[in-house]
């Protein structure tokens, strides 16, 4: 589903990627795990496409295609989801209105007429329960005056509505209490077992023991510099990054 | 400058030159007309247009309101629901035509005024829109002032005169609406009185929605008495040069007045918008919101200037005014002016201008949108704040219709 090779990035001309190698397959989750400035938020937003994030060196292939040169739009379309770090408030653009209209663009480019406002609604319905979340959000405007878990349930809301064919969740477990935890993995689960590829970006194991990785990737200094399976979160949370950075 | 007596006399033939016109002082040194330029009218001469009533029902007409039409500055009964009665007067009279004492009365006042503009509305207003309502009397149905500029083969100028009168209780909603079918150049100069009384309340909205080629020049006067409520909205989108006005008396305790504002311009239009508003008496309340979108080579200018007096205490006054600039040559120029001589006040300010966040248009590409409806979408995100004001559904409507329309360039 997702091949990265020998990914190099620069943001503001500064290399912050250098030589990442990730191989995601469809269902799959893998965790990626740094410590702060290792480059983890910078891998998201460049397989996203964010526009000042340049890739110097090697390539992204999604579905078998590069698309290193393709504009986010593009990107999502094809079945890429960014769960933000910190989603951005959109004062004014409705809830309903975004959401109708980000899944009718993906729709078309699959070949797929819009949804009908009926089957919409029920997806909607359906995923607003799973969250846990009010029925009035649809009458609000996006992540305006959201709280902090209100945004990263309501980022776990539009992945569920999506249904990408890769999610990259970055640090979407942060800022959430116990309860919304379970929720946001619970759907995270759920959407990972329609077969989604899941790449769960964080600091914190808490997650890893609702949503089980595949994989546990250690990310520092813009590389992958251990990979190994659910165990790893568990070592790195008993030695800490420094006894993994050491060995290189 | 050529100067507005140069102006005049060009445009009305010798001996011709209404009123006192011709003793008018050019008087646009001062701060409030700092911004607007005049050579470009100055340099073009407008006739009076003759009467042309041959108009179809025009675009912005609805059968559920009270319409009350102009066409070139003349009152068509046919296209108007006129109502005389001795408690409500809507409808378009003339001093020649219309006998009732109360219109003798409204249009024997002549304002005393320095501005040149004003004095020419008061020379050749021909029909004059009045709403005058008496005590407690409520108007359910919006009532629409529909001002049409027709095509002629010269550039012809109309006077628009309005009188909104609203005696203690009494409340309506009123529309007024410039449009011209005319794609050719055509002044419109015109002049709105409002007038609450004690506990009245009123929901004004003002749109302009002209040519390309168009001038408009406007002024609304708003005097609240005790109690009084203004909800208002002045949207623009058109002229190739408009100035609008607004001077509200905050004259009564506990008066109100929420007002809006959106401007859209676009190629190398100009918009100019010169509010003030004085709180005279204590505990009255004002809340002024501006909002601008500017593309191309535009230009717009706010000066909002909000007053308290000494004795106004326990005054609370907001104003901002907020521009998206999609266009590097695009310019607005933005001065909001709070002149405080009470000290217990709350009052706030602010201006903004700037592009559309990158962050916010990356965030809705991230979800599959491309980049132009993304941009449409935090356009119109932008602008719904003001036009989800404006209560009439159909008004709502057709306001969000023209406003995506328009050709917005991508950032």
């Amino acid at each position: 589903m997702l091949e990265i090779k020998n990914l190099h990035a620069k943001v503001d001309g500064e290399l912050v990627l250098k030589g990442v190698n990730l191989s995601v397959l469809a269902g799959e989750v893998h965790a990626i795990m740094g410590p702060n400035g290792s480059g983890k938020s910078t891998l998201s937003n460049v397989i996203a496409g964010k526009p000042e994030y340049e890739i110097t060196d090697g390539e992204i292939v999604f579905d078998g295609k590069n698309i290193n040169d393709l504009v986010p739009d593009e990107r999502a379309r094809m079945g890429i989801f960014l769960g933000f770090q910190y989603p951005v408030e959109l004062p004014g653009v409705r809830f309903r209105q975004y959401l109708k209209t980000a899944i009718d663009s993906i729709r078309k480019y699959r070949n797929l007429s819009d949804m009908s406002p009926r089957e919409f609604t029920d997806l909607y319905d359906k995923n607003l329960e799973l969250l846990k979340m009010d029925k009035d959000l649809v009458k609000r405007s996006v992540n305006d005056g959201f709280s902090g878990g209100e945004k990263k349930r309501s980022e776990v809301l539009q992945m569920c509505m999506l249904q990408p064919k890769l999610a990259i969740l970055d640090e979407t477990d942060s800022g959430l209490d116990i309860d919304a935890l379970h929720l946001v993995a619970n759907a995270i689960n759920s959407v990972s077992k329609s077969g989604t590829a899941t790449v769960l970006v964080t600091h914190y194991k808490r997650i890893l023991t609702y949503v089980k990785p595949q994989y546990v990737h250690i990310l520092y200094n813009g590389q992958i510099v251990e990979s190994g399976s659910e165990k790893l979160a568990d070592d790195l949370e008993k030695k800490g990054y420094d006894a993994f950075v050491k060995k290189n | 400058m050529s100067s507005f007596v140069n102006w005049i006399e060009k445009c009305f033939p010798a001996g011709d030159v209404p009123g006192n016109l011709s003793g008018t002082l050019d008087n646009f040194s001062g701060e409030e007309w700092k911004n607007t330029n005049l050579s470009v009218l100055f340099e073009t001469n407008f006739i009076l247009p003759g009467a042309n009533l041959k108009i179809s029902k025009p675009v912005l007409y609805f059968d559920d309101f009270l319409n009350l039409v102009f066409v070139n500055g003349i009152y068509s009964e046919s296209l108007s629901n006129t109502i005389v009665n001795k408690d409500v007067l809507i409808g378009g009279f003339s001093k020649n035509k219309d006998k009732d004492h109360r219109i003798a009365s409204y249009l024997d006042q002549t304002d005393v005024t320095n501005d040149p503009f004003k004095e020419l509305n008061n020379a050749i207003n021909k029909d004059m829109a009045v709403i005058s309502l008496s005590e407690n009397q409520i108007i359910d149905k919006p009532i629409h002032i529909m001002f049409i500029t027709t095509e002629f083969d010269q550039p012809v100028m109309t006077c628009p005169k309005i009188l909104l009168k609203l005696e203690p209780g009494s409340s309506c909603t009123v529309v007024e609406s410039y449009f011209g079918e005319s794609q050719g150049k055509y002044l419109t100069n015109s002049s709105t009185t409002i007038e609450v009384n004690d506990s009245a309340k009123i929901n004004y909205y003002r749109l302009l929605l002209q040519g390309a080629d168009s001038f408009h020049l406007g002024t609304v006067d708003v005097d609240l008495k005790a109690n009084a409520s203004l909800e208002s909205t002045f949207f623009s989108k058109g002229s190739k040069l408009s100035r609008t006005e607004l001077n509200v008396l905050m004259n009564g305790s506990y008066s109100e007045s929420s007002i809006n504002g959106l401007y859209h311009t676009v190629d190398e239009q100009h918009i100019d918008n010169v509010i003030n508003i004085d709180h005279l008496v204590p505990n009255t309340k004002s809340n002024l919101i501006y909002k601008g979108i500017l593309e191309d080579n535009s230009r717009a200018s706010y000066s909002g200037k909000i007053f308290v007096a000494q004795d106004a205490q326990k005054t609370y006054a907001l104003q901002s005014d907020k521009n998206l600039i999609l266009s590097d040559k695009a310019r607005v120029n933005t001065k909001p002016i709070l002149e405080i001589f009470a000290d217990d006040v709350e009052c706030f300010h602010g201006a903004t201008a700037g592009a559309i966040a990158e962050d916010a248009i990356f965030y809705l590409m991230s979800r599959g949108i491309d980049k132009k409806s993304a941009t449409e979408m935090l356009i119109e995100a932008f602008a719904s704040e003001t036009i989800d004001g404006i209560n009439p559904d159909a008004i709502r409507q057709y306001l969000y219709s023209i406003l995506l329309n328009s050709k917005f360039v991508l950032v």
